[in-house]
């Protein structure tokens, strides 16, 4: 049961409470650790980078003034860190054509999707996921995994609602292709 | 625009999130208590110097008063006689001195203070 509100908390910490800023991270700690360690891949930096968006959190907290949420603010501090250790490595992504996709049915995608196995699925999924650019995977994760709605990524991201969409419909239909190549491979 | 693919969702359900190491919280606490102190060092700096830096305008101000305005006149005291001058002495020294008594006697009641706040 949450006893307290994130404003509580911030508010505290404000206050000069630093012991507070540990209720916010027992909260948030694993939901921005799950979503950085899937877009940068190795487990090391992932944590280093969770540290560092939790420092950057607690340092910018004095100017933090409740316009969104705390939840996305972290996630936004934790998608730019996350994007731009993954720029600084620059790893190689497989591009996918225009065609390919668009190739794809409505059906086709359910039945990628449903496929029989349920670990051989989920294998399936986390290396087609591995094949996408680290940007395109964090929106993707960010909708499907952190049950995050289109706005909320708009806030992350910062970019527009109409563009998350599109974006958002593309990267779904990338990642069909994707899974159907990985399932005739096997 | 986005077709909802309730399958996918509950694949994403599926993918099993990796779980903290334990030192992780004790780790980003630490981080965070040295950054805190980082940054009260910082704020009492910043007040230091914002402190110092309205001290040299005021004088600044004053200085230019005195040299371009002439205001206010100045007029230095006569020189007090060899008698005035042991009395203004005597008094001197007793203010040392009391001065230093009192230096003392803080030093001797923080370090008892500490001692107990030590045990």
């Amino acid at each position: 049961m949450e006893l307290y509100s994130d404003t509580y908390y911030i508010e505290r910490i404000q206050a000069g409470d630093i012991n507070s800023f540990g209720c916010l991270l027992d909260r948030y700690d694993r939901q921005v650790f799950s979503l950085i360690r899937k877009i940068v891949e190795n487990r090391e930096d992932a944590e280093e980078l969770t540290q560092d968006v939790f420092l950057k959190a607690f340092r910018a907290l004095p100017t933090f003034r409740g316009m969104c949420s705390f939840s996305t603010w972290i996630y936004r501090i934790a998608y730019n860190t996350a994007i731009s250790a993954t720029r600084k490595k620059r790893p190689v992504s497989l591009s996918i054509d225009e065609y390919q996709q668009s190739d794809l049915s409505e059906e086709e995608m359910q039945q990628t999707s449903d496929g029989n196995d349920a670990i051989y699925r989920v294998e399936r999924l986390e290396a087609a996921l591995g094949q996408l650019p680290p940007d395109e995977r964090a929106l993707i994760l960010l909708f499907y995994m952190e049950q995050k709605n289109v706005g909320e990524i708009a806030e992350i991201t910062g970019i527009t609602v109409s563009n998350v969409k599109i974006k958002l419909f593309r990267i779904r239909k990338k990642l069909f292709v994707l899974l159907k190549d990985l399932e005739e491979q096997t | 625009m986005i077709p909802q693919n309730n399958s996918l969702k509950k694949l994403f359900e599926e993918i099993r999130s990796e779980e903290l190491p334990a030192n992780f919280r004790a780790n980003v606490m630490k981080r965070v208590f040295a950054e805190a102190e980082k940054m009260q060092r910082r704020r009492e700096r910043q007040g230091l110097i914002a402190v110092i830096a309205a001290s040299i305008i005021m004088l600044g101000i004053a200085l230019s008063s005195f040299i371009y305005i002439g205001i206010p006149t100045i007029h230095l005291p006569k020189m007090p006689t060899p008698s005035l001058l042991f009395f203004y002495g005597y008094i001197g020294s007793i203010a040392l001195l009391l001065l230093i008594i009192d230096y003392r006697i803080r030093l001797f009641f923080r370090k008892k203070q500490q001692a107990k706040n030590l045990r």
